[in-house]
Formats: C-alpha cells, sequence, structure tokens
C-alpha cells in the first residue's frame, strides 16, 4: 500500500513539470505553421500600391455613401484650390490627424504634422518644417528643408530639399533628388541622384600615385590561384596597379586596393576593406565583408554590398538605366554628384554629405 | 586495473567531444540572442538578375507538383531569365499529365523532362536535369514545396558575390499541428534554422546547403565535378566539396518556404538514417581533405569538422553511457570517480540542460511562437528516438556495408497534402 502510494507520489512528481507540456499538446493553441507571406516580394513601392488601392475604395465608398473603413471624419478631402486649411484645433496644434486626399495640387504649410497619409493626383508641395507619416502624389513631390518622412513616400518624380530625415522607404517612378545633410534609410528609383549644394574639397589622398601597370605585361596577382571558372583567389591583400585592364571575378581574402583608372570587368570580392580610387570603372559587383570606399568619378556596374559602411564620393555613377542595381550596407555615406541607378538602402542609417 | 585507466581515458576522451558539441551550441545560441545578424544580401533587390533554371524532381507527385508549378509561374523574378524544369522520374501517376498541362499553357517557361530509364535517386535526376541547363544558376525545389513570390530574388541574390557557390533558404514545416511527431520536428526546423544555420552564417563558419529550396552556381557545380548519384546524402557532399573549393555557401533566414515533414515515426526514422548515413559518408569522404585545405578560416575548418562528426556523437554518447555504467559498478578510484562525474555533467549539459533544447526555445522566441515552447520537454522522446537510430544507422554503416555493397534507391517522401489544399 505505502510502496503504491509512494509511486504515484514520484509519478506525480514526475508528471508536474510536464503538465504544462500535456496541455498544449491536447490543446494544440500554438500548432499552426510559421507564418510565411506568399504574396512578399519585398518591393520598395508596396505600401504605396497598397494605399492607391485603400484610396480608390474608400473614395468610391464615400461617393455613393457606403461604409468606409475609416470613419467620414478622418478625412479631409481637398477642395479645387489644392491648399490644405487645418480646423482651428489644428492650427493651434499645427497638426492633423486626418487622412489628406485631393485631385489636385497640394500646397501644405511650413512647420506642420501629417500624422496619416497624404494622397493627391497631382504634386504635392511640402514646406519647411513638416513632418509626414506617409505620401502618395501621382505627380511630382517636393520635400520642404528639415523635414521628417516616417514611413514612405513614392511620387513620379521626388525632390528632397537639404537637412530632411527620411526615415522610410521613398520610392518614385522617374527619379528622386537628394540634397545635401539629408539622412536616409531605403531609396529606389531609375534615377536616384545625390545634387550638388556647397563645396567639394579636393581629395588629396586619392590622387597619390599608386603602383603602375607596365605596358604589355601581364598582372598575376600575387599568392593567388585561379580555378577552373576562371576565378582568381588572393591570399592576403591586393592592389590592382594604375590603369589596369583586369578581366574576370577576383576573390580576395584580405584588404583591396584599385588603384586610379583600373578597368575591371567582372566581380571583386574582398574579406578586408575595398578601396577605390577615382576614374575606376567595374563592370560586375563591389562586395566587402567589412567597409567599401569608391572615390571620385568611378563607376560601378552591379551591386555594391558591405557588411559595414560605403561610402561614394562625387561623380560616380552606380548602375545604368538599362541594369540599374542595388547599393547595400549598414551604414552609407554619399557625396553629392553621385548618381545611383535603383536601390540604395542603409539599413542602419545613409547621409549625404558635401564629400567625404 | 589497466583496463580501468583505459576505460576512463575513453570516457575524458568522450567527455572532450560531447563537451565541444555541448559547448558549440550554446555558442551558436547565445550568438543568435546577442550577436551582430548577418543579412548581407537581404536588401539586394534591383539588379541585372541572371538567368536561372528552377528543377523539380519529380516521383508520383500527382498531389503537389501542379501547386509548386503555379507558384512558380507566379515569382516576380524577371519571365525572360527563369525556366522552370519538371523532372518527371517515372511517375506512374498523373503527375506527367499534368506537368504536360502546365507546359502546353506556358511553354516558354516550362521545359520537361521525362525520364523513363536511367539510374534513379534524387541526385541522378539533378544530374540528368543539370545537362539540360543552359543558365547561370540552378535552384532545386522539391515538389511538395510553393515559393512565395520573392523567393527566386532572395535566392539568387548573393550569387553577385563572386565567392559564393550555393544558398540555401530555410524550410518551415506546413504540417506541424498534425501530431506529437510534426511539432518535433517543427522544433528541430526551428533550432537548425533559425538557430544553427544563421549563426554559422554570423560566424563566418559553413551553412549548410540543404539539397532544396537552395540555389547552386553552374560553373562552381561543373568546377567541382557536377552532383554525385553514389552518396547517399548528395547536399551535404555538395556543401563540402565546395568548400574545399573555396566556394561559400549562404543561408538565408528571410527566404522561407513551406515543406511536408514526416507524420509517422517509421517514415521519420527512414529519414534519419538516411541522413546519418549521407552524413558518415560525406566524413568519410571529406574530412581530412578538410583538414588540409588551404585558404579556409581556423572557423570554417572547427565548425566543417564538427559539422561532419554531427552524426557520430549518438554512437559516442550511447559509448560514454556504457562506459560509465562499467566503470560505476566494476571500478572505483578517485580519477574514475571524477571522471564520471565530468560525464554526467557534460551528459547533463548535452541532453538534460539542454544545449540543445535551449538551442530550440530560442529558436521558437526568435520566431515569435509562444505557447508551443510548453511541448519542450517531450522532444527528449524524440531525442531519445534519434540517438538510438542514428546509432544503429552508424554501426551498420560502420560494420555491415564493408561487406554488402547494397545499391542506392530514392526514398520517395509520402506527401500528406492534397492538391490544391494550399492557397496562395
Amino acid at each position: 500500500m505505502w510502496g503504491l502510494l509512494l509511486l504515484c507520489l514520484t509519478l506525480t512528481l514526475y508528471l508536474l513539470p510536464l503538465l504544462p507540456a500535456l496541455h498544449e499538446w491536447r490543446t494544440k493553441r500554438d500548432a499552426g505553421p510559421l507564418r510565411i507571406l506568399q504574396s512578399h516580394e519585398g518591393d520598395v513601392s508596396h505600401f504605396a500600391r497598397s494605399f492607391r488601392a485603400f484610396v480608390k475604395r474608400e473614395l468610391e465608398a464615400l461617393s455613393s455613401h457606403r461604409e468606409t473603413i475609416e470613419p467620414a471624419e478622418s478625412y479631409c478631402i481637398i477642395a479645387d484650390d489644392g491648399i490644405f486649411r487645418p480646423t482651428a484645433q489644428e492650427s493651434l496644434s499645427h497638426t492633423t490627424r486626418r487622412i489628406v486626399i485631393t485631385d489636385n495640387p497640394l500646397k501644405v504649410p511650413a512647420h506642420f504634422t501629417f500624422a496619416r497619409e497624404i494622397y493627391s493626383r497631382k504634386t504635392v508641395w511640402g514646406k519647411e518644417g513638416n513632418l509626414f507619416r506617409a505620401v502618395l502624389a501621382e505627380g511630382d513631390l517636393f520635400i520642404g528643408s528639415n523635414s521628417v518622412l516616417l514611413r514612405w513616400a513614392h511620387a513620379r518624380k521626388v525632390h528632397v530639399a537639404p537637412g530632411c530625415r527620411i526615415l522610410g522607404r521613398l520610392s518614385a517612378e522617374g527619379q528622386i533628388l537628394l540634397s545635401l545633410g539629408c539622412t536616409f534609410t531605403r531609396l529606389h528609383a531609375p534615377w536616384v541622384e545625390f545634387i550638388p549644394e556647397g563645396f567639394l574639397l579636393p581629395d588629396e589622398e586619392a590622387d597619390a600615385p599608386g603602383p603602375v601597370a607596365e605596358p604589355g605585361s601581364m598582372f598575376k596577382p600575387p599568392n593567388s590561384s585561379a580555378d577552373d571558372t576562371g576565378r582568381w583567389v588572393v591570399q592576403g591583400n591586393l592592389e590592382f596597379p594604375r590603369g589596369i585592364l583586369w578581366l574576370g571575378d577576383i576573390v580576395v581574402h584580405g584588404n583591396v586596393i584599385i588603384h586610379h583608372g583600373a578597368e575591371i570587368r567582372g566581380n571583386v570580392k574582398s574579406h578586408g576593406n575595398l578601396q577605390v580610387k577615382p576614374q575606376v570603372s567595374i563592370t560586375g559587383s563591389l562586395i566587402s565583408n567589412k567597409g567599401i570606399v569608391i572615390d571620385r568619378g568611378c563607376s560601378v556596374g552591379g551591386p555594391v554590398v558591405a557588411d559595414l559602411q560605403v561610402d561614394i564620393n562625387a561623380d560616380t555613377v552606380i548602375g545604368s538605366v538599362k541594369q540599374p542595381t542595388t547599393v547595400t550596407a549598414p551604414v552609407i555615406r554619399v557625396a553629392s554628384k553621385v548618381l545611383v541607378h535603383g536601390t540604395v538602402s542603409a539599413r542602419e542609417q545613409g547621409v549625404v554629405l558635401g564629400s567625404l | 586495473m589497466l583496463t580501468a585507466y583505459l576505460f576512463t581515458f575513453l570516457l575524458l576522451l568522450i567527455v572532450l567531444s560531447v563537451g565541444a558539441y555541448t559547448v558549440r551550441h550554446y555558442y551558436f545560441t547565445i550568438n543568435r540572442l546577442f550577436g551582430v545578424q548577418k543579412h548581407s544580401y537581404l536588401d539586394i533587390d534591383t539588379a541585372d538578375w541572371p538567368t536561372v533554371t528552377v528543377l523539380i524532381p519529380a516521383h508520383n507527385e500527382e498531389a503537389v507538383i501542379a501547386d509548386c508549378l503555379a507558384a512558380l509561374l507566379n515569382v516576380n523574378y524577371p519571365a525572360e531569365k527563369l525556366t522552370i524544369v519538371p523532372v518527371n522520374d517515372r511517375s506512374t501517376d498523373r503527375t506527367k499529365q499534368i506537368i504536360d498541362d502546365f507546359t502546353d499553357k506556358n511553354p516558354l517557361m516550362i521545359m520537361p523532362l521525362h525520364r523513363f530509364i536511367g539510374k534513379s535517386g534524387k541526385a541522378a535526376v539533378l544530374k540528368e536535369g543539370t545537362g539540360l541547363v543552359t543558365s547561370d544558376i540552378i535552384i532545386v525545389f522539391d515538389a511538395d514545396y510553393l515559393p512565395a513570390r520573392g523567393l527566386i530574388k532572395q535566392l539568387i541574390a548573393p550569387f553577385f558575390d563572386p565567392e559564393v557557390g550555393a544558398t540555401m533558404g530555410r524550410v518551415v514545416p506546413h504540417n506541424v499541428g498534425s501530431n506529437l511527431l510534426t511539432r518535433f520536428l517543427d522544433f528541430e526546423r526551428s533550432g537548425g534554422y533559425q538557430v544553427d544555420q544563421q549563426a554559422r552564417m554570423n560566424l563566418g563558419m559553413v551553412p549548410q546547403y540543404g539539397g532544396t529550396v537552395g540555389g547552386i552556381r553552374v560553373s562552381a557545380l561543373e568546377s567541382i565535378g557536377g552532383w554525385r548519384d553514389d552518396v547517399f546524402a548528395e547536399d551535404t557532399d555538395l556543401t563540402y566539396r565546395l568548400l574545399l573549393k573555396n566556394w561559400k555557401t549562404i543561408y538565408l533566414n528571410h527566404a522561407e518556404c513551406y515543406e511536408e515533414v514526416p507524420e509517422s515515426w517509421p517514415i521519420r526514422i527512414r529519414q534519419i538514417v538516411r541522413w546519418a548515413r549521407g552524413h558518415n559518408q560525406a566524413c568519410y569522404h571529406h574530412f581530412w581533405k578538410l583538414v588540409g585545405t588551404r585558404g579556409l578560416s581556423a572557423s570554417e575548418k572547427f565548425d566543417g569538422l564538427a559539422l561532419l562528426g554531427v552524426y557520430m556523437l549518438p554512437l559516442v554518447l550511447i559509448l560514454g553511457w556504457l562506459l560509465i555504467l562499467t566503470l560505476l559498478y566494476f571500478y572505483a578510484t578517485p580519477l574514475i570517480n571524477l571522471s564520471l562525474a565530468l560525464f554526467s555533467l557534460v551528459a547533463f549539459s548535452a541532453l538534460g540542460n539542454f544545449a540543445a533544447f535551449f538551442e530550440i526555445a530560442v529558436a521558437s522566441y526568435l520566431d515569435g511562437s509562444r505557447e508551443r515552447i510548453r511541448l519542450l520537454p517531450f522532444a527528449c522522446f524524440g531525442f531519445l528516438v534519434s540517438v538510438f537510430s542514428i546509432s544503429r544507422a552508424t554501426l551498420n554503416q560502420m560494420i555491415f556495408d564493408r561487406f554488402t555493397k547494397s545499391e542506392l534507391r530514392w526514398e520517395k517522401t509520402v506527401r500528406y497534402r492534397q492538391s490544391n489544399t494550399l492557397g496562395q
């Protein structure tokens, strides 16, 4: 009898910590598969498309007096003159919590906060010190100086004045012009230009002479070997001499310096830092496990990817209209007069500087 | 007494090996919690994309192949750069007809291959399918997989890096709630991908190509001699052959795709036995080559060797248990007692406290799952089944396979899903 009781007690003590497990096994409260968004495609203008469809549905419902998803008082439909007129309370707080919609060019007052989305079938003219949550303009979008964009904006063409903080995604059908002192995270357009302001300081170090390729000689990287695919693998650091033409892919286990005027027809990967001196042309990608510095007047055809930081100096072109590409790193610093065709994605922060 | 010291020495070696794997589990898990996460290629969404062929080996897949093809036709990869090659390997059901119907409707994108002769097995199918490929990259999907719209671009983006030979996405069990086994397997997959693979990626180690939901650079594949159809696990074998030629495998935690996991224990045991045999075979082929290869970092070598030996560990653990019992009951000296205490501690850390279970718990946490973690204590049972199945397979392989040269067969995976049960 006592033995049986001891056994039962022991079993109970053993099973006690398993009770939550037994409960979850029987009730299956969390037995669904991990959610994967089958429609997810990482498109930068995804929010703009969704919002456009949302506005269309809501406007149709409003005009036919059907029930809208948002209450009708959440909307601010702007009249023909396209001027946003805040209510007395909004004027006092310099903030509107309504969704602003207009068929016409929209002008917004300076130092005003738009806590909800803005939609215009034409151009949106921002002024100094605005704070936008999200903007969709079927025409152009002008973001005034020292303004902030919190979530996303999409337009045909976007002009961003100096000193703005673009915290969300910014995309355009045609062109994005980003001025000096702006910070950004993700930009996407066929033409992303960092426009000039102020003076570009000459970079003396960039013009320092590097080794020169001997005319007619074949350049063979030291401590290297080529594999069956024609790809070179280099143990240690590598310097490409000035003016060299290199054909093929190369993987370097150390730092890489590509000197002035070199032409690389292929992809370059560095386990260390990758430095590209002025007037270098690379048809493929630049990948680094650390940082990449691209100096003045270079061109890169493929993606530029670094695990730490990418610096791009003035007059450099990344990608082309026919072959847009991506620049991505946690931190991206871009000088004015840089042109990127495609996407610029700074996971932590991007900034536009006068010169690097 | 000499025997006792010999046993003790052996036990200490086992303590060292099991201890090393325990530390490795903790290291990976802590890295996932607090380390810098490496997602270098995540944001490449605009590029001049290379040409891609998607190979889908299919043997009697009438229940699932249509969903897979429909999902692939819906991806956002440039259509002119994408070719889908379903490889029908002697199916006796409606697989051929379904593939041909899709081909009639999409003749420019789908180029089917129907096999009626030749060697069986997934590697043989891939070998023949690859012979038709003219693209830069191959992606392999199992027939029951349902790629999301952006998955192909995600899997291809790392190939702009000239060092990358293969990429691997994350497979997510779809039939989690079917029974206790599927829930264990959900844990296992979660720990394996969310923690193990991503930590290896973060630490510059050796993420593993898993044979499906992954891409391979064709030139890299050719440079290592193509697919091998004489190995049990062509995916593990490929990972190491690429590594030995300085090609990296990249794991992409965000490139997720649903799969079905076994719902019955016999199928599960067959699966794990095949993995064990394949892994051990890769260990036999590549262990010393990996030790002697130049150009790999110390962490790559260490992790690569540890990964090769991972299916030996259950046998080592059982040997440790047997030794400890022998020493406990037949010998007793202070040194032996110390080694017993050490083994107990390490065995507890490996099984009881749970380096592996800690990893699973953290994976669930990272996945945002909350309630399912309560099932974790039950995972011990699944762990024990694996330990004994793998040990048996390893013993068989070490002793009996030398005498009986059994031919490789394609173990057809049982499908539980009915056609069109998963919407896009």
